[in-house]
């Protein structure tokens, strides 16, 4: 299965850039079904790109004080910004991957808690352990353990 | 009694804004005001960091056109460092740049622009987007995807990484192209090449129909144009030296140097607005206001120095009778220079000079101030650093294209607003087409207000009285 990992967000936005960071690590391991990219923002080219996978996971961090922990849920139906701007929601690329490409692969969302988006390039305490979560969890995802030692 | 209607935000647009729509006794439009309501901060930011750290600092104000910042901020770096870069480095950046216009462009026209051109102004708003388009024209949207995917694609390729390249420093760049992506990139020119031809005979078609009525109030008013432009008045992008013209075409101030910006660049500053007012100093304020970007390149230029995209050329000249002035004319202007764009890489592909491994210049700090100055997709940009004996920032100061177009963006929405707004029951469709105004510009308010956020669509009538006398809410 081709697992596509795409980390968004703002690394000049303190914990904003936790999505990217998290894309930038995952593109080290050099997984061969697993591959990463970090962008500031999601655009639409990258249904392109998810057309080509089986499975992807939308990395982003939540909106300060909103959440306490890592959470892993299905990107939702039907909520989307309807492409009206540069810069998309999950489920309006994932619209998009399928009516233009017929692309039919799973879509979560790991949404990681954070306690300021200003101006600074620092991750406060609550956003590196939810990074540590979710690097843990792709990694289980990416990686079965008879396959991975590191 | 007076009534205020206000869309907040825009929709499809870079950054967050509202419009406030006023309305006299009559119903009709009295003015109409585009508020930018991001805060900037960026700048105090940028204060003692190494100015070898701006290029990525600054691309990191939005996601949209970083390598703008990037080719600007190196630019104004090279001054610092008062190196001359060498020539396959200059070539690079053009390259870089070309690709950048290319897919900004690109996601302009056929993603955010292109629903309301072809579903139409009053169709219905939940299907008058991208999706709309796809179910119409699949074909289309896909094209126009691939050709935004080319350019960022150039950019990956060039720079490493598609938005945060550290490719280019100050002094060059880090690398020459390789003859993997330079084979790459000639393999998928012929199909950009295809879909820009395709876009340009689809819209001149339409500004010759059922557009024409929109190229007459779309922001179709005199004023100054800015750009640069090269040798022999040739549309540039990377370099050159500034170029205002007029309506009918004089050239009213030329061979300006970015060093100068300040004797003829004032900014003006609005209370209802975070967004600064920038103006041709020697017409005063409001009266020199000006307009940057695809419209201006293609105005101040004599050439651009291809031969599809010269052809292109003549032909929106004789569609505008010399000059363009109306700002849905911006739409146009952008397939042109997407074409453009594309035959220069096409040229570029050829010169074995992009193959060099000399492309870069080192040297200490040798200036203390510096002002670079390039054309991104929206128009000018201006980076202004001063730095310690150590190179690091002192102060920073950007002038954003975007921001040069303020005045002509609110002059837009009002003729806009004036033409299609009688009395205060309003239309969605009419408000879209106030909104599409804005969109003419292709604003990245981001960038110009270096701030991020969300907001729902909130529509409000409103009168004088703070009585809420219609609403029209988007989620």
């Amino acid at each position: 299965m081709q697992t596509l990992v795409i980390g968004y967000g703002n690394t000049l936005r303190g914990d904003d850039g936790v999505g990217y960071r998290i894309a930038e690590l995952v593109d080290t391991w050099q997984l061969p079904h697993m591959r990463a990219i970090a962008c500031q923002q999601l655009t639409p080219e990258l249904a392109i790109e998810i057309a080509a996978s089986d499975r992807v996971f939308f990395v982003d961090a939540t909106w300060p004080e909103t959440s306490m922990t890592t959470t892993v849920r299905p990107v939702p139906q039907g909520i989307n910004n309807l492409g009206q701007t540069h810069d998309h929601h999950p489920t309006t690329l994932m619209g998009l991957a399928a009516s233009l490409y017929q692309a039919t692969a799973e879509a979560y969302q790991i949404l990681i808690p954070t306690r300021t988006l200003a101006l600074g390039e620092q991750l406060s305490d609550i956003t590196q352990v939810g990074m540590n979560q979710a690097v843990q969890y792709l990694r289980a995802v990416g990686c079965p353990a008879a396959a991975c030692q590191s | 009694m007076s009534k205020t209607i206000v869309i907040d935000p825009v929709t499809r647009i870079e950054g967050h804004a509202k419009i406030s729509i006023y309305l006299n006794d009559a119903g009709q439009v009295a003015d109409a005001r585009f508020h930018v309501v991001e805060y900037r901060g960026f700048e105090k930011f940028c204060e003692g960091r190494p100015f070898t750290e701006m290029a990525g600092i600054t691309a990191r104000i939005c996601g949209i056109c970083p390598v703008s910042h990037l080719i600007c901020s190196a630019k104004t770096g090279d001054k610092l460092l008062a190196v001359t870069i060498p020539s396959a480095a200059v070539k690079l950046r053009r390259l870089l740049n070309l690709a950048q216009i290319t897919q900004s462009h690109a996601l302009s026209f056929f993603h955010l622009s292109s629903p309301d051109f072809l579903l139409g102004w009053d169709s219905d708003p939940a299907k008058r987007n991208v999706f709309g388009l796809i179910a119409a024209d699949p074909e289309l949207a896909r094209a126009g995807i691939r050709l935004r995917q080319f350019g960022q694609a150039i950019i990956e390729r060039l720079g490493g990484r598609k938005i945060h390249a550290a490719w280019t420093v100050p002094g060059g760049v880090r690398s020459p192209l390789s003859e993997d992506a330079r084979a790459w990139i000639c393999d998928r020119l012929p199909e950009s090449l295809a879909t820009a031809h395709q876009a340009l005979d689809s819209f001149k078609q339409l500004i010759a129909g059922p557009l024409k009525e929109e190229v007459k109030v779309f922001g179709a008013f005199p004023s100054l144009f800015m750009s640069l432009v090269g040798a022999n008045g040739a549309w540039e992008h990377y370099d050159g030296q500034l170029r205002f013209t007029d309506s009918h075409g004089n050239i009213v101030a030329d061979h300006l140097n970015e060093d100068d910006y300040a004797d003829f660049v004032g900014e003006a500053v609005e209370d209802w607005s975070y967004l600064k007012f920038p103006y041709y100093k020697a017409l005063g304020y409001p009266d020199g206001i000006y307009r940057v970007g695809p419209l201006a390149r293609l105005n101040t230029c004599t050439h651009i120095g291809t031969p599809a995209a010269d052809a292109e050329l003549r032909a929106f000249r004789d569609f505008s009778g010399g000059v363009a002035t109306s700002s849905f004319l911006y739409h146009y202007a952008r397939l042109i220079e997407i074409l453009a764009c594309l035959e220069k890489i096409q040229a570029y592909m050829e010169d074995p000079e992009l193959l060099s491994p000399r492309c870069r210049a080192y040297a200490g700090v040798n200036a203390l101030k510096a002002i670079g100055v390039s054309e991104a997709p929206r128009g000018t940009l201006f980076h202004h650093y001063t730095v310690d004996d150590d190179g690091v920032i002192t102060s920073v100061n950007l002038i954003i294209a975007t921001g040069h177009n303020n005045l002509a963006m609110n002059k837009t929405i009002a003729q806009i607003a004036r033409h299609y707004i009688h009395g205060d029951t309003v239309q969605e469709g009419l408000l879209n087409r106030v909104e599409a105004g804005i969109r003419c510009f292709d604003p990245c308010l981001s960038c110009s207000t270096h701030a991020a956020g969300q907001m729902p669509l909130h529509i409000q009538v409103v009168d004088a009285a703070g009585s809420v006398v219609q609403t029209l809410i988007r989620d």
